[in-house]
């Protein structure tokens, strides 16, 4: 699979769980690249303990600055 | 027709283009004709306890056909008399009164040495002073040149010794033979430097011979590392340049020096920060007459740009010069191959291929003529396939702004920030 196949492929996952109403909470970089830890906002878009938590492993350079962008705009 | 007069610390000269301290400022005889020639001021070759020199002292790393791409040499600061120097300086200025003469010094890092040699060349009427705090090889095996130079501390008690007596402006000029030249920048800033001139030479090894695996150069069989410059050293200095003038803590004019050939290095240095620059390998190589070239290229140059003055360049291009952490990791570059213009020798394929990231295909069009395509999606703009082509404009590479600009310290700064918001978040 080509480099840009990949990056569809890894940015297809992360606009999945967005759409579902997950927010990026935490990263961990290590060797494979970066571990994207997300969970389920409420309808007033606050975070809550109950709420589903998931990760998925990001190792495509150009996924790794996807999902960073992303949480760029999540802050603005 | 753009001014091109210069005010470097106090030291006036008519166009930015200076001798460096080397052979070609060695005697008076030198000095004046290059006056003659054209340029602007002359940095004496350095004044000292005179010493003694080797033969043979220069050699040259020639690159696929190019003489001189590289230049090492062993020679040392003047092996003539002060009395000697000082009186052909005198006869030079008086002659050419509005020409910049500013006087390379070395001496031992005692202060009385250093307040003896600078009232004395100072008496004979020069413009300035520069400290030579660089020579790599010879005189720093003996405590001098880049041996203090990479000492702060030496730096800046030497270079506050000289301004304790010297009634012209000082600069100190600086080794490249240190891991951050900002550091003896701030030093020399620090003992009262007027201005700094970066770089000196850099420690070299030309080759070694393979017949008789002599090196070169070589004294009877034995070498000994010399100092390199010429034009591959040019992105070398010009960062060193760059570096000082985006130090807000070198507050001094910068006179640049390393590998400057033509107008365009020079315009290039004062943009990065210089007020003024020297040459050396470049009249080694071709002469004094250069000169001409380099004036009228650079007032050209600023009245094509409807730059009135020289002094408009200087360090207009550091705001733009910063740390990678700074760089925008979302801007896209792609190559695009322009086929009327590429003439299918396939150096773009194969460096893609084996050296970067095999982004460029080999296709068949309809009638079966082989043409050379970049996949754009899977380019990562790294420039290499430009840059080995050997025709003008048959590669582009092409600017994509991105929509949402990320720099790696902004990258880290919210990968942090949410570490800490959701542990408060999740109540962890």
């Amino acid at each position: 699979m080509s480099t840009h196949n990949e990056f569809i492929a890894e940015r297809d996952k992360i606009d999945f769980l967005i759409d579902q109403g997950y927010r990026i909470t935490a990263v961990t970089e290590n060797l494979s690249g970066d571990l994207v830890e997300f969970q389920q906002v409420d309808e007033a878009g606050v975070l809550g303990e109950k709420k589903e938590t998931t990760s998925l492993l990001i190792m495509n350079a150009n996924a790794r600055k996807y999902f960073s962008t992303l949480m760029m705009e999540q802050q603005q | 027709m753009a001014d091109l007069q210069i005010n470097l610390a106090g030291i006036k000269s008519p166009n930015p283009f200076w001798l460096a301290s080397a052979p070609p400022t060695n005697t008076g005889y030198q000095v004046q004709r290059a006056f003659e020639a054209g340029w602007g001021g002359a940095v004496w070759k350095t004044l000292g306890d005179p010493i003694l020199n080797v033969t043979s002292r220069f050699s040259s790393l020639d690159f696929n056909g190019q003489r001189m791409a590289g230049f090492n040499n062993i020679e040392l600061i003047t092996d003539r008399p002060l009395e000697e120097n000082l009186r052909e300086i005198y006869e030079t200025k008086k002659r050419f009164p509005n020409h910049a003469i500013i006087v390379s010094l070395m001496v031992e890092p005692q202060q009385d040495k250093w307040h003896e040699i600078v009232k004395r060349v100072e008496d004979v009427g020069v413009d300035g002073l520069e400290l030579n705090f660089g020579c790599p090889h010879g005189m720093a095996e003996r405590g001098m040149g880049s041996a203090s130079g990479q000492v702060p501390e030496l730096v800046e008690k030497q270079t506050y010794w000289a301004k304790e007596v010297a009634q012209t402006p000082v600069i100190v000029k600086l080794t490249p033979n240190i891991t951050d030249i900002t550091v003896t920048a701030e030093a020399a800033v620090q003992g009262g430097a007027d201005a700094i001139s970066m770089i000196n030479t850099i420690n070299s090894l030309t080759g070694v011979d393979l017949d008789t695996w002599n090196t070169v150069p070589n004294v009877a069989g034995k070498g000994a590392h010399g100092g390199y410059c010429g034009p591959a050293v040019k992105p070398i200095a010009l960062n060193m340049v760059g570096e000082c003038a985006k130090n807000p803590r070198i507050n001094v004019p910068i006179s640049g020096i390393g590998g400057i050939s033509n107008w365009q290095d020079a315009a290039e240095f004062m943009l990065m920060g210089a007020t003024g620059v020297q040459v050396c390998t470049a009249v080694m190589h071709h002469g004094f007459s250069i000169v001409e070239d380099m004036i009228d290229g650079l007032s050209n140059y600023l009245d094509d740009k409807k730059v009135k003055s020289v002094n408009e360049l200087i360090g207009k291009s550091v705001p733009k010069y910063t740390n990678w952490g700074n760089l925008d990791l979302n801007h896209t570059v792609i190559a695009r191959i322009n086929n009327d213009v590429c003439i299918n020798c396939n150096k773009c394929h194969i460096a893609c291929e084996d050296a970067s990231h095999q982004c460029i295909d080999m296709l068949k069009d309809s009638n079966g003529v082989e043409y050379l395509q970049v996949r754009e999606e899977d380019c990562v703009g790294c420039n290499l396939c430009s840059i080995v082509c050997p025709v003008d404009g048959a590669i582009d590479m092409l600017d994509i702004p991105s929509n949402q600009p990320m720099t790696w310290n902004e990258r880290e700064a919210v990968i942090k920030g949410t570490k800490v918001k959701s542990e408060v978040n999740i109540g962890k």
